[in-house]
């Protein structure tokens, strides 16, 4: 171990000198200042991770544990995205490349759809986002909570204002009056229908179909 | 003195013997005793200084190396006696080391810096391939420590806790490579080509361009790409851009000066 702290930099200062390092020539292009990279506030008030400024960040890296810990920045990433801009569903294949967090214009670089794919493919393994429907790989439903926590936001939401035993509408839920100060206002109905698959798995809550026009609607127990 | 002859010339021999051996006894008894006083009243002299200054000791970098080196220069080790304290302080017998770590709390302080070292090195040698410059390294401690206001270290605080690390044999060292000093974490070496790139890439921000190593090194391209490949693939220390204008790009991480606000950095 002392070696190490001795023989190869020792010889890289020799090296580095015999080598001549040439200065570069003015026809080429020299090499572009070191630029610091920091974190980027967008238009919404998102705060992009230094990261985000990292050119390489938007190729999917080579070696194995660099590439792990890479795919681990950008569920990180884009799920503190979706949750800030409140974004339920991402297309992949969309015009505008799946979504701003996944382009960088300022260093014109994009996360494109085949490694997007990679990045939801292991969010899907860990619970994170879904495909919907199943079995494409163009629309995802992004879970910056799980559809559990969700189901337990929405029932904490009813007791605290004495809704058990009322039926609900979906859209009551997600888009009433009340809700618009919560944080799953808005949510969209295949999002609702799975947070609520937990909490009738609980037996907190029934769903009654056919309500006429108001279509399906829930009874919280 | 004449040799006497006969029993009486022996046993006056043997009276001399006895009268120098006890006067030599006093001498070194007293010797010792004002060693021991002097010691002691050395000691006194230090705790009272080490507890008078302790948190200058602490939150000044400038005062703490100059204390460190005083240390040296009168053969003391803070360190090295709260290492041996410790070892033996669970049986009980608390030495110089015990007072030392209790008076200053300064080997506590290295310890705990050598462990956040660790924790910064570790989680992120994912993304660096264990290799980090010694500035950002400082600057990853300061936050994860609360800011400067929490006591400034140094680079030189970190090289010393680094020595800590050594009985530990997890291959800490540093290393100055074109003029910066880095910490390698993992115990292995880097290649002259790879030290030459860390260079390179210093001078612009961590960029490599496949034809600007070849410009600035003179190497054939099979050696330009070799060794970009390997901080890539066998290193960790690369990160490779393909959407790069000019081609494949590969960025070294050690090199990229890049830091987000306080939080996050400790996280991740």
């Amino acid at each position: 171990m002392s070696s190490f702290a001795t023989s190869p930099f020792a010889s890289t200062s020799s090296q580095a000198t015999s080598t001549s390092l040439q200065p570069l020539n003015d026809g080429e292009k020299s090499p572009s200042p070191p630029t610091p990279l920091r974190p980027v506030i967008s238009s919404t008030g998102f705060e992009y991770p230094a990261i985000w400024s990292f050119p390489p960040f938007f190729t999917i890296q080579p070696n194995p544990s660099t590439q792990t810990h890479q795919i681990q920045l950008w569920t990180a990433l884009i799920l503190s995205w979706a949750q800030h801009d409140r974004i339920w569903e991402i297309n992949v294949d969309a015009a505008d490349g799946g979504g701003e967090v996944f382009w960088n214009r300022t260093i014109s670089r994009r996360l494109l759809p085949a490694s997007i794919r990679a990045v939801l493919g292991q969010m899907v393994k860990d619970g994170q986002a879904v495909p919907e429907p199943a079995k494409q790989t163009s629309t995802y439903l992004l879970y910056w909570r799980r559809p559990e926590e969700w189901g337990n936001l929405i029932y904490d939401w009813i007791s605290d204002n004495g809704m058990t035993n009322t039926i609900l509408t979906f859209y009551e839920i997600t888009d009433g009056d009340l809700s618009h100060t919560t944080e799953f206002r808005e949510m969209p109905p295949n999002i609702l229908r799975r947070a609520l698959d937990t909490l009738i798995k609980k037996g907190k809550a029934q769903i009654l179909s056919g309500l006429g026009e108001a279509g399906e609607g829930v009874r919280f127990l | 003195m004449r040799k006497g002859a006969g029993i009486s010339a022996l046993s006056r021999h043997a009276a001399t013997n006895s009268s120098y051996s006890a006067l030599s006894n006093t001498i070194s008894a007293s010797q010792l005793s004002t060693l021991e006083t002097s010691l002691s009243s050395f000691k006194a002299a230090l705790l009272a200084f080490a507890s008078a200054h302790r948190d200058d000791i602490r939150s000044d970098p400038a005062f703490r190396h100059q204390f460190q080196k005083m240390c040296a220069a009168i053969g003391v080790d803070p360190l090295a006696a709260t290492g041996s304290g410790s070892g033996s302080g669970s049986s009980g017998g608390r030495g110089i080391g015990g007072w030392w770590s209790d008076a200053l709390g300064l080997g506590e302080w290295q310890y705990e810096l050598a462990v956040q070292v660790v924790d910064i090195c570790v989680s992120t040698r994912e993304r660096n391939g264990g290799l980090l410059a010694i500035d950002e390294l400082v600057k990853r401690l300061t936050s994860m420590r609360g800011g400067v206001g929490a006591g400034v270290v140094t680079a030189e605080d970190v090289s010393r806790s680094l020595i800590l690390l050594k009985p530990l044999c997890a291959g800490y060292s540093t290393h100055t490579i074109g003029g910066i000093k880095y910490v390698r974490s993992i115990p292995r070496e880097l290649d002259t080509d790879q030290s030459l790139l860390l260079i390179l890439a210093n001078d612009t921000g961590g960029k490599l361009t496949e034809d600007t190593v070849k410009a600035q090194t003179g190497w054939s391209d099979v050696r330009v790409r070799t060794a970009m490949d390997d901080c890539v693939m066998r290193e960790g220390l690369g990160w490779i851009d393909q959407q790069a204008p000019g081609g494949r790009d590969v960025w070294l991480i050690a090199a990229v000066d890049m830091s987000d606000r306080d939080k996050g950095s400790t996280t991740r």
